[in-house]
């Protein structure tokens, strides 16, 4: 703001100069993204400076917090052996289910490119998993189908195979179970791949073919590496999703039997809505947000050595 | 044919509830006369929310400046929200009360003090026990208003019995429990189950509780009544009568629609006597109702009456006198019980109860019959929970279920919630 030394005009100047100001272009953008940074920081900013603080206290909801310095991170890593559980669980399930989503996702993509006149309905079909996927209807469908009076059995039955087990009442099949049903709604990945293999010239594999490459030589020499910036992105989303899974661990197993689906978001929320430990749920949330970081900005740091971009060199 | 018959009956019931303010007590005008709006909340199921509705709506025919918001929720998500509101400030002027959770909201001061409108005559309690009026106080103040009386119970499948040909006993020992088990499956192939709520049954057997008076610890000096349950559940994982773990995992007891005895996987159900209703209609069929079994060498009965729910204010309500005159219509007004019905439980008020008596239902004459019975040989209620219980109550059900498993060995479960438990309570006390 320029200094207005004559005071008898300053009321009529202050006025055109306001105007002047909110005509200005970037006072306008301000204000136009204004209900965007407001509800940004009301609703998400000063929460997480909230649960920031409380995961430094002790704090049960119905009480005041109490400061208990890092006693919550400590007990984490070091008395609470639930917690290195679940830990475990998410890692192990994650590093499974995404490389299986992401495999199927892309075989999938890869038979849809064939082109058909029943093409789009297949598309349909295999994407309705995933739009459905994360609802609570079909956790239900899916608890219902490996019961151990569910339709799996039913069906081995019929090829008499004698099956009773309860697949996810078992500890050594719970965890997949709900592994296959991440797998299963590969839809969202799959319609990013298709997006990708549409981008590849076809004049790459003519002429690879000119050469005598066979279908094998192409897909690794051609489709694999131009592919990668959209498996790289996947990649990404799918992790950051692989590490907050809860609907199907809280729905289907509740964490049980053992603690062998214990999903992190799970136990979180046991421990802030079941046990009202608040403080060491915002603790816990925490260093979820730095693991997803990590793994992500792992995957990142990991680009240079694998994802091809066209545009470079 | 049930729906024309069910139909008719809610015709019936809204005349009565037109017709009856008329002739009911004398009013008195609540708030000088002036609108007021008053938030209310409890927990329950579809049942309860239409039958509160309903009493609500009377209250505002007696008072129409008397609104009121509505606030029903199922029992999960009420204490979340509950807590979530407390924290806020935004608490519902008033609100349903569990026994267990009076301690904790007491000592974060979110109950108001009922006493004085009792001295003031607005709320009646001249036809209250004063042990239901006991249960819902704290150091000799009123705090909570109990709106039925309950029993801890044993549901039994009436079908599965006669089929085994076995008349149902009204309690049994242990062993006895143990070899009825062992008979049904070997008759019916129907299993058993045994509930973690048995923890807190051996524990009054032997005249104690599972708490301290204080609250900061375990109501016992060593882990010895832990290693009896830890041992009891070791030793039934181990039979074919008992239902495996991996079934619980599918059938989820805590869960009326999924528990075990809805499609006779079990025979039993531990539980509360104010769930036969509830529990008998999403079977399909009408179970019967046992007390809880004893140990042989048991030197308390274990069987309590328990003020199942309450109603209070809170704190923050700028309608004191309102709330308090709603409580008392609703837990003292024949009008408005003869609707509800005993539905939260059986009534705490003698004329209420008298009332009500004629016109019950045939599966609620057993639950009053129930009752009865145990107010014949009931020993006093536990205290309160104290803060933390919750923990505990994850604690022990983990470690059940590792037993179960025969991960771990009972010994060794109950060395553990023993020194796990004591620390989380001593904890939570400072």
């Amino acid at each position: 703001m320029t200094v207005m030394p004559d005071t008898g005009h300053a009321k009529r100047k202050k006025a055109t100069s306001l105007s002047e100001f909110l005509c200005r272009e970037s006072v306008a953008g301000y204000m136009f993204i204004s209900l965007f940074i407001i509800g940004f920081l009301v609703f998400t900013i000063i929460p997480m400076i909230a649960s920031l603080y409380l995961s430094f206290t002790n704090y049960n909801i119905l009480g005041d917090a109490k400061w208990i310095g890092f006693a919550n991170y400590v007990k984490m890593f070091t008395r609470d052996s639930k917690y290195l559980k679940s830990l475990s669980v998410t890692f192990f399930y994650a590093f499974v289910s995404v490389p299986l989503k992401l495999l199927m996702a892309l075989i999938v993509a890869m038979i849809m490119t064939h082109q058909s006149r029943l093409t789009g309905f297949y598309r349909s079909v295999y994407y309705l998993p995933s739009i459905i996927g994360g609802s609570v209807a079909v956790a239900v469908m899916w608890k219902q189908l490996f019961s151990s009076d569910g339709v799996i059995n039913s069906v081995l039955q019929a090829l008499s195979i004698n099956s009773t087990k309860s697949w996810i009442g078992s500890r050594d099949t719970a965890i997949w179970v709900l592994i296959l049903l991440t797998v299963w709604q590969f839809g969202s990945s799959m319609l990013i791949f298709l997006a990708g293999l549409k981008q590849i010239p076809r004049t790459y594999y003519e002429a690879a073919t000119m050469d005598g490459a066979g279908k094998t030589r192409s897909f690794f020499a051609i489709t694999l590496p131009l592919l990668t910036p959209t498996i790289f992105f996947n990649l990404v989303m799918q992790t950051i999703n692989g590490f907050m899974v809860f609907n199907s661990g809280y729905i289907i197993t509740q964490g049980k039997p053992l603690n062998s689906t214990l999903f992190y978001a799970l136990y979180l929320y046991q421990k802030a809505f079941t046990d009202y430990d608040m403080g060491y749920a915002c603790a816990m949330a925490w260093i979820l947000l730095l693991i997803i970081g990590f793994m992500t900005a792992l995957i990142f740091s990991s680009q240079k050595r694998w994802v091809f971009y066209q545009g470079e060199r | 044919m049930k729906k024309m018959l069910s139909l008719v009956l809610t015709l019936a019931l809204l005349l009565s509830v037109m017709v009856l303010p008329a002739s009911a007590e004398t009013v008195k005008e609540v708030n000088g006369g002036e609108p007021c709006t008053i938030r209310i909340a409890w927990w329950g199921n579809q049942t309860r929310n239409d039958l509160t509705t309903q009493v609500l709506a009377m209250y505002t025919a007696l008072h129409p400046n008397v609104t009121f918001e509505t606030e029903p929720t199922a029992w999960d998500g009420y204490w979340d929200k509950l807590a979530t509101q407390a924290a806020t400030s935004s608490m519902p002027d008033i609100f349903q009360q569990d026994y267990g959770k009076i301690g904790s909201f007491f000592s974060q001061n979110l109950m108001m003090d009922l006493t004085p409108y009792v001295e003031n005559g607005t709320i009646d309690v001249s036809r209250i026990s004063s042990a239901v009026l006991e249960s819902g106080s704290m150091e000799g103040k009123l705090y909570a208003l109990c709106l039925g009386l309950n029993s801890p119970c044993l549901f039994y499948d009436k079908e599965t019995f006669s089929a085994a040909g076995i008349e149902a006993p009204v309690q049994l020992t242990w062993d006895e429990f143990f070899s009825l088990s062992k008979e049904i499956y070997e008759k019916t192939g129907t299993q058993t189950y045994i509930d973690t709520m048995v923890l807190g049954m051996l524990f009054r057997g032997k005249g104690t509780s599972l708490y301290a008076e204080d609250g900061t610890r375990f109501g016992t000096e060593d882990d010895s009544v832990f290693r009896t349950y830890f041992q009891m559940i070791a030793d039934v994982s181990k039979e074919a009568w008992h239902v495996s773990p991996e079934l619980l995992v599918e059938k989820n007891p805590s869960v009326t629609e999924t528990m075990p005895i809805i499609d006779k996987t079990t025979w039993d159900s531990f539980s509360n006597s104010n769930q036969l209703t509830t529990i008998s209609s999403t079977a399909g069929r009408e179970l019967g109702m046992m007390m809880w079994p004893v140990m042989a060498d048991d030197t308390t009965q274990v069987q309590y009456l328990k003020s199942s729910q309450f109603f209070c204010g809170s704190t923050s309500t700028k309608y004191p006198d309102v709330v308090a005159d709603f409580i008392n219509f609703f837990v003292t007004s024949v009008d408005a019980n003869l609707v509800l019905k005993g539905e939260r439980g059986v009534p705490v008020d003698s004329n209420v109860l008298a009332a009500l008596s004629d016109g019950l239902s045939d599966l609620d004459k057993v639950m009053y019959a129930f009752i009865d019975e145990v107010n014949k040989v009931a020993t006093p209620m536990d205290r309160p929970n104290p803060n933390g219980s919750s923990q505990i109550d994850t604690l022990i059900s983990d470690l059940t279920e590792l037993v179960r498993y025969g991960e771990i060995s009972p010994e060794e479960a109950a060395a553990q919630v023993f020194a796990e438990g004591n620390e989380i309570l001593s904890a939570n006390a400072q």
